[in-house]
């Protein structure tokens, strides 16, 4: 490396993800130019390799909170920033295949309507009206939500970065955050690794969001994060004329498919869990995809263009840890978002912010808190309790 | 143009290009024969491009049309047959 | 659903030189060979066989010659799948293949695989280079060799290398109006400096030389005018092509001021030299280096032309732009190594060894050949800021440009934001072109630039061509769950 670079920061975000740009940009709109620090370039790992669901629905309670208020924000965020996102609300259907799943989805629709989520549980015959293009024998009938939709995640996720760069952020790309310093219980700085040097940051406040790298950097500063890689696969087919506008999802086949703007329709599948960062697609996922043809007959005849894989940064609960870190001041986590992170991004960059500058979010999060893996937490004052 | 001189051809056949007949011969692919009806260009982009022959090998996707009902049929690697139907691609009705 | 994969000892994608040279080299040494190639004959680009309703018995000497080796092929029990496209390339040497005209899904698994996918025609991106009536050289030689068919009545051929010499002859022997050919290097002058070098390289060449001559007399004789140091810089036209400028180029292939001149046609032919086709070298995760004579990135190979991924080997064109002597000589050697491996024979290292001296005697003349036909950086300046790159998706180049400039600078990130390469053609034909611009946007070198990533499918297919594959792997990788 050839040269040490030395500069100070309010705030560093580590992570150019929806969720760190999102922060940088709701700090800037305050007036906090952050800096944030990505080691390749804007939204290239799970916020832009995923489905683009931006749902409330089929959520636990907590996510769902953060989901709604996050819809809020995603209605008004091109407008706000200019950028286009191909957000719409074309709905989101659950179906079920089984008695079982439909017994979950009416106990899951009692709690959404109770929060304030308006949602519709169809029987066969209302599923067959409202969405003729399943083949139904499939299913004994679905959940809807009208107002979730989705977005194009890469176009969002640089469309946010793109609006904090314009607020007063400053987005480094190329840029590897290799360690957080820490003293007396208190984070000092970032080391990074640019393509000129090495850069050193000085900073009170680091806003780690890091998605599925977030473990090995925290432990530089003594936080042990259990998150491990899972793989989801996305396939894309050749245009076609439109014929539906919903993201559509069944667990019971482990596989969703929703339209794109241009004709194209994504299908993609749940997650496996071969704790890999290989974003090639490998064999077996491909018949699973292929099962979307024999739920919608019309996409029989149609060609698949491409896939890929994303990585997702799951947590044994499969819910994301957001907050402060006890016992080390200054350090702040949002991360394992366990597949369900691009339609919170929003919401939660927006909670960070409200973290740095009101002390606490609008949203209370302590159940989030890195805290709840009590036992897989290493303070950076005692290093003794190691166990995973 | 086809060329004249020293060449046999296959059976005649008729293709329809949108409804219009067109005389192509067997061992022919589509392009080649829609060339020969005098056409340039076969597909129109979603933002109103003319298209037509490009590589010739299969590898653009230029010259594709809708083949007896299935999109995006490569007609320079697919060989004419009595009675088969040609769709032009037009812009998708969202992209009008 | 899921039938057994289909097993061969040795498995060879690609049926031009290097492809049936490999086959019939493996096949005559014992080995069970299968053939999968795209086209519905055999022969590939170079032996490009006329379609069999105009002339079943070709008798100009590269139908001919690839119509003998095909025949070789057969008679030493290789299976040929024709019109067969590989999409996927999987662990422990399986490949996906889709059969087109039985819509066919076909898993192959062999021991060894030989890839000889061959090139994509080099194009370049100027002002109105999408008109309807701009097509490839390759294009031309299909209609003329196969359809037996002129692609217009005022052709002019513009690029650089032989090909395009003699794709001219043959328009002219056809009866077509050849209006121009511009040759955009100074071959002649690179000669004259070297011609120790040359007479090295071009010893043993009798058969390309006397190709080059009588292609040259044939234009010479109709009055067809060769500009040396000339090309396009735009075309023009309504609804297709009615007129392209041209103009005199400087060593660097920047146009010289003042020198623009505007020629009626129909019809323009390009070809700027070839890419390798890697797209099934990156599936397989085969080690590639940056090698801009041989067309740019092309896999590392032992001397039996075997990658780092054991028992696959990349053959012809497709390895490394060499020409088919070239390619069918490593086809032989492939051909003998992988069954050398698969039948555990020793005796064939002294027929691989044999082979040798041919080898470099074909190697020795590509090298010459690649600095003379290499296109300058005018050649990738052409593009006005509203002229596609990406033909599929309509992307501009000012949208490019303006994209690296906001940050998105790596080939996946401009695909990601502007849809670049994200169409039907996956990329093969603005690829090129995207990572020149990357690279002078940037300053980054070509080779640090790299390429688009190859993605399963490599063709558009089908949805269900998805469910032949076998699906062992999930339910291991979730019971691990």
């Amino acid at each position: 490396m050839r040269e040490i670079n030395s500069q100070q920061a309010p705030v560093v975000i580590i992570g150019g993800g929806i969720v760190g740009s999102a922060a940088a940009y709701y700090l800037a709109r305050r007036g906090v130019k952050a800096v944030l620090l990505e080691k390749n370039t804007i939204g290239v790992e799970a916020s832009g390799r995923n489905g683009g669901g931006v749902r409330a629905q089929c959520r636990v309670r907590i996510e769902r909170r953060l989901a709604m208020a996050s819809i809020k924000l995603w209605e008004g965020l091109e407008a706000e920033t200019g950028m286009d996102m191909e957000y719409t609300q074309g709905g989101n259907i659950r179906l079920a295949a089984t008695e079982a799943r439909m017994a979950q989805l009416q106990a899951e629709a009692e709690e959404e309507l109770a929060d304030g989520l308006y949602v519709e549980l169809w029987n066969r015959d209302e599923l067959r009206r409202r969405a003729p293009y399943l083949d139904s024998d499939h299913f004994i009938g679905a959940k809807y939500c009208p107002t979730d939709g989705v977005a194009n995640p890469i176009l969002a996720t640089w469309g946010i970065a793109a609006a904090a760069r314009k607020a007063g952020a400053t987005l480094l790309t190329h840029t590897e955050a290799v360690s957080i310093e820490t003293q007396a219980g208190q984070v000092t700085g970032v080391t990074a690794r640019t393509p000129d040097g090495i850069l050193h940051l000085e900073t009170p406040r680091v806003i780690h969001a890091a998605g599925v790298h977030t473990p090995q950097l925290a432990q530089t500063s003594g936080v042990q994060i259990p998150i491990k890689p899972a793989r989801v696969f996305v396939a894309v087919t050749q245009p076609v004329r439109p014929f539906f506008t919903e993201f559509v999802s069944t667990h019971d086949f482990g596989v969703y498919f929703r339209p794109a703007r241009k004709g194209h329709v994504h299908i993609g599948s749940v997650g496996i869990f071969d704790e890999t960062f290989d974003k090639s697609t490998p064999d077996y996922a491909l018949p699973r995809l292929a099962t979307a043809a024999r739920l919608v007959p019309a996409l029989r005849g149609v060609s698949f263009l491409r896939t890929w894989a994303g990585i997702l940064a799951m947590t044994p609960d499969h819910l994301p840890v957001i907050g402060p870190v006890d016992g080390l001041e200054g350090l702040i986590l949002a991360t394992g978002f366990s597949g369900h992170g691009f339609c919170l991004g929003p919401i939660v960059g927006k909670l960070l912010s409200e973290m740095i500058l009101d002390g606490a979010p609008s949203i209370n999060l302590d159940a989030l808190n890195l805290s709840r893996f009590a036992s897989t937490v290493q303070s950076p004052t005692s290093p003794s309790s190691n166990r995973l | 143009m086809r060329i004249e001189a020293n060449t046999r051809r296959g059976q005649p056949v008729t293709i329809y290009v949108d409804g219009t007949p067109v005389q192509a011969y067997t061992g022919e692919t589509v392009a080649p024969a829609l060339l020969a009806s005098g056409r340039r260009a076969w597909r129109v982009t979603p933002w109103g491009e003319p298209r037509g022959l490009f590589c010739g090998i299969g590898i653009c996707f230029d010259c594709t049309a809708t083949v007896n009902g299935v999109p995006y049929v490569r007609t320079c690697q697919t060989p004419v047959a009595e009675g088969m139907v040609i769709e032009t691609e037009r812009p998708l009705e969202r992209d009008q | 659903m899921n039938p057994e994969p289909v097993h061969t000892d040795i498995a060879v994608v690609g049926a031009g030189p290097a492809g049936l040279s490999a086959a019939v080299a493996a096949a005559v040494a014992g080995a069970s060979v299968t053939v999968i190639d795209a086209y519905s004959q055999p022969g590939g680009q170079y032996f490009r066989q006329p379609n069999p309703a105009v002339d079943p018995d070709p008798q100009e000497p590269r139908p001919r010659a690839g119509r003998e080796l095909r025949h070789k092929a057969e008679a030493a029990g290789v299976r040929f799948l024709n019109r067969t496209v590989v999409w996927g390339a999987f662990e422990d040497l399986r490949l996906a293949a889709y059969r087109e005209d039985t819509a066919q899904a076909i898993e192959l698994q062999a021991d060894a695989i030989i890839l000889a996918p061959g090139t994509y025609e080099r194009v370049a991106a100027f002002p109105g280079w999408t008109l309807p009536g701009v097509i490839t050289t390759g294009a031309a030689q299909t209609l003329l060799k196969e359809q037996r068919l002129l692609p217009g009545q005022r052709i002019i051929l513009a690029g650089t290398g032989p090909l395009q010499l003699v794709t001219a002859a043959a328009l002219v022997k056809a009866g077509a109006q050849v209006v121009a050919v511009l040759e955009g290097a100074s071959p002649g002058e690179a000669i004259l400096r070297q011609p120790g070098q040359t007479l090295a390289a071009v010893w043993g060449q009798s058969t390309r030389l006397k190709e080059g001559w009588q292609s040259w007399r044939t234009l010479k004789k109709a009055g067809v005018p060769y500009h040396r140091g000339w090309g396009i810089i735009a075309a023009e036209g309504k609804d297709s092509l009615q007129a392209v400028r041209i103009a005199r180029l400087d060593r660097q292939w920047r146009p010289i001021p003042g020198t623009e001149r505007r020629l009626e046609a129909d019809t323009l032919c390009l070809n700027y030299g070839f890419t390798p086709a890697t797209e099934l070298a990156q599936l397989f995760g085969v080690q590639l280096h940056w090698r801009p004579a041989q067309g740019g990135f092309v896999p590392r190979r032992d001397e039996q032309m075997q990658t780092n991924v054991p028992g696959l080997f990349i053959v012809g064109d497709g390895a490394g732009v060499g020409g088919a002597e070239l390619a069918m000589v490593e086809g032989q050697i492939a051909g003998l190594a992988a069954a050398r491996q698969v039948l555990g024979d020793s005796t064939l290292t002294r027929r691989i060894e044999a082979l040798q001296p041919a080898l470099r005697r074909e190697q020795r003349f590509q090298q010459f050949y690649a600095r003379l036909f290499t296109p300058g950086p005018g050649l990738d300046e052409l593009a006005a800021g509203d002229t596609p790159i990406c033909r599929c998706e309509g992307v501009s180049k000012a949208t490019i440009v303006q994209t690296i400039h906001a940050g998105a600078d790596t080939m996946h990130a401009v695909k990601a934001v502007t849809r670049c390469g994200m169409g039907n053609c996956q990329g093969r034909v603005c690829g090129p072109l995207v990572a020149a611009i990357l690279a002078q946007e940037t300053g980054q070198s070509p080779e640090r630039v790299g390429q688009f990533r190859a993605r399963t499918p490599i063709f558009p297919v089908p949805l269900t061509a998805f469910t032949v594959l076998t699906t062992e792997g999930a339910e291991s990788a979730e019971s691990r769950n």
